[in-house]
């Protein structure tokens, strides 16, 4: 594990030089991707101006869920979402073949193996939020709700990152790789809402089989003092059980894979 | 899939070995493709059907067969990609599918057509890598990378972005990453193709010398049939997925070609009287004779021609390589009267 972990930094580095290359697209995306992030902070604050709450949201709690999306969406953006966005040419090129045949966890190196820095500015800017959201004493800082945060945060990486094993291992079987990523964008739409503005019924869905309540919305309710103990250990679990089950689903397509023709 | 027979001569074993691909079938028009979509027609594509081969620690193998043969899907199992749909298989002892670390980290497998190599990045750091992906030591390593440089002749374009380079530079930087884990078994499918004479004949050269010097086990595939000629004495022919041939490639070439062609120019315009039975005079250019003789009196035959004292030169020839294998699969009755005689 540890000795994969190794090789993944030399790709990264490698795949950093690589967007080096083009050096001005990269700072035009790093500020683009910085103006897309106040862009949907004035979006909350538009809504705000008309309401005082959004389903039991106050405007202080939508900020807090606003920066643990885009904390997430942002590293996802900058570990995963480079892997998928390439799975069609990796696969079709032959180099899911290559890979295969190295000593390595292949599924490990499809989704990590590129990573994209363009999404700094948004992981900075909401990691900044949250700690200007701290010092206005907006959140519930106690032992209890800080390590329960950190738990939830903790599933929500893991759910994300079965949901990519899964969605990859589905494009791979059934040879659908563009579909893949347009999957992530509108997964990534729900999130940036708490889900108390679904209906029950979707509600539920979003707690269960389709867990993305686990993503933003209960860290942010942990945080903010609005949620109890169990949507958290809830999420735990689901995400362990995401993760076996993205597990059998990888292990699956690997079996059933046909490898590109000759 | 471990088979119980213990198995320690055989680097490679297989058992009827096969592996289908169900391929969707497409439909022309709205109405169809609209009825394919609710109700997908399959096809089954046997692409190896049974293949029962051992390959020995150490040999080179040619792989031969027309395109479609079954020759990459063969390698693909072999080299754990692919999951076989019957049949037994064992390399190295391992059962290739189960992708243990002991097995990939002695195998290597080099697609002709496929990268390994970083598109973006020059070789040296896709070699760098490769040393952590088969946990290479820093000495070993550099020992390595500085034998195959000077064996391939690559030390020119390590430092240059892969996508920069020439097609024969990056086959050959190719091969040197493929190596540097020193595989116990290479499966070579189609290393030369689009490359030219030149390039091929260094390549077959190389392939040679590290066999000599570290004698790895190789299965090769090959669109030239110089490639096999030059460097495998076994061969493995099939086609649709069944195997044909194997056995020595001379034995093949012999018995595919019982006569030799002798090209022969005198300072005459007649063909003297030779005493030798079976020899035929194909067609005549003034004193150009082209002539066909079996094997075994080829040598009196030019003895002979050398004696009458009119033989300003002579040549033999041996039937091209490509013509033998096409000729496999063209001309079958010959061919069944060959298969029965081996
Ligand atoms: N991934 C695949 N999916 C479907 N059919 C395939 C696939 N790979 C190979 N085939 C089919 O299997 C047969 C053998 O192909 P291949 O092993 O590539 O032959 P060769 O390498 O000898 O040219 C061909 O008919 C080919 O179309
Ligand atoms: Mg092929």
């Amino acid at each position: 594990m540890f000795s994969q972990l190794k090789i993944i930094m030399k790709l990264w580095k490698a795949s950093i030089i690589q967007s080096m290359e083009y050096r001005g697209s990269f700072i035009f995306s790093i500020f683009a991707n910085f103006f897309d992030f106040i862009f949907g902070l004035l979006q909350y604050l538009v809504f705000f101006t008309a309401a005082k709450s959004i389903a039991g949201w106050s405007s202080d709690n939508m900020l807090a869920l606003y920066s643990v999306f885009m904390f997430i969406y942002s590293l996802q953006f900058i570990f995963l979402y480079p892997n998928i966005a390439v799975l069609g040419e990796m696969v079709n090129t032959g180099g899911l073949d290559l890979l295969l045949t190295k000593p390595l966890d292949a599924r490990l190196f499809v989704l990590l193996r590129k990573i994209s820095l363009e999404e700094l500015g948004s992981l900075s800017t909401s990691i900044v939020l949250f700690i200007w959201l701290i010092s206005k004493g907006v959140f519930v800082i106690t032992f209890q709700s800080v390590l329960l945060f950190i738990i939830s945060i903790f599933s929500a990486l893991i759910i994300v990152y079965s949901i990519y094993i899964t969605l990859t291992a589905l494009a791979i079987m059934l040879e659908k790789m563009e579909d893949a990523s347009e999957f992530i964008w509108s997964l990534f739409s729900f999130c940036r809402y708490p889900t108390d503005i679904y209906p029950a019924k979707m509600k539920f869905l979003f707690f269960t089989f389709f867990p993305i309540a686990y993503i933003s919305t209960v860290p942010a309710q942990t945080i903010s003092g609005l949620g109890s103990t169990e949507p958290v250990i809830y999420g735990f679990i689901i995400s362990i059980l995401s993760l076996l089950i993205s597990s059998a689903i990888w292990k699956k397509t690997i079996r059933s894979y046909t490898s590109a023709g000759s | 899939m471990k088979i119980s027979t213990p198995n320690c001569d055989n680097c490679v074993f297989t058992e009827e070995l096969g592996r289908d691909f169900n391929i969707r079938q497409k439909s022309q028009g709205l109405a169809a493709s609209i009825k394919n979509f609710i109700r997908p027609s399959y096809k089954l594509v046997e692409a190896v059907r049974s293949l029962s081969m051992r390959i020995g620690f150490g040999e080179i193998v040619g792989f031969l067969g027309p395109n479609g043969a079954g020759k990459t899907t063969t390698l693909k199992m072999l080299s754990g990609l692919l999951f076989p749909s019957r049949g037994k298989l064992e390399v190295l002892g391992h059962s290739p599918f189960s992708r243990e670390r002991e097995f990939l980290s002695q195998i290597s497998l080099v697609m002709g057509q496929k990268q390994n190599l970083w598109w973006d990045l020059p070789p040296i750091e896709t070699f760098e890598i490769h040393r952590s992906i088969y946990n290479l030591d820093e000495k070993d390593f550099r020992g390595r990378i500085e034998e195959l440089i000077d064996m391939l002749e690559i030390s020119d374009c390590l430092e240059t972005q892969t996508r920069k380079l020439s097609l024969g530079q990056r086959m050959r930087c190719e091969l040197a990453v493929s190596l540097l884990h020193r595989p116990k078994v290479l499966f070579l499918d189609e290393p030369t193709i689009g490359l030219d004479i030149l390039m091929q004949k260094k390549i077959r050269k190389f392939l040679l010398d590290y066999h000599a010097r570290f004698k790895p086990t190789i299965l090769l595939t090959s669109h030239y049939m110089d490639d096999v000629a030059a460097l495998a004495k076994r061969v493995i022919v099939i086609n649709n997925g069944l195997k044909i041939y194997d056995g020595l490639l001379s034995d093949l070439t012999e018995k595919m070609q019982p006569e030799k062609i002798i090209t022969v120019i005198l300072n005459s315009e007649t063909f003297p009287k030779i005493e030798i039975p079976n020899v035929n005079i194909v067609s005549q250019e003034s004193n150009l004779f082209r002539l066909k003789a079996p094997r075994e009196n080829v040598g009196k035959l030019a003895a002979a021609l050398y004696n009458t004292g009119l033989t300003i030169d002579l040549t033999i020839e041996d039937t091209p390589l490509e013509d033998i294998i096409g000729n496999l699969f063209t001309e079958k009755s010959n061919f069944q009267q060959f298969r029965t005689n081996v």
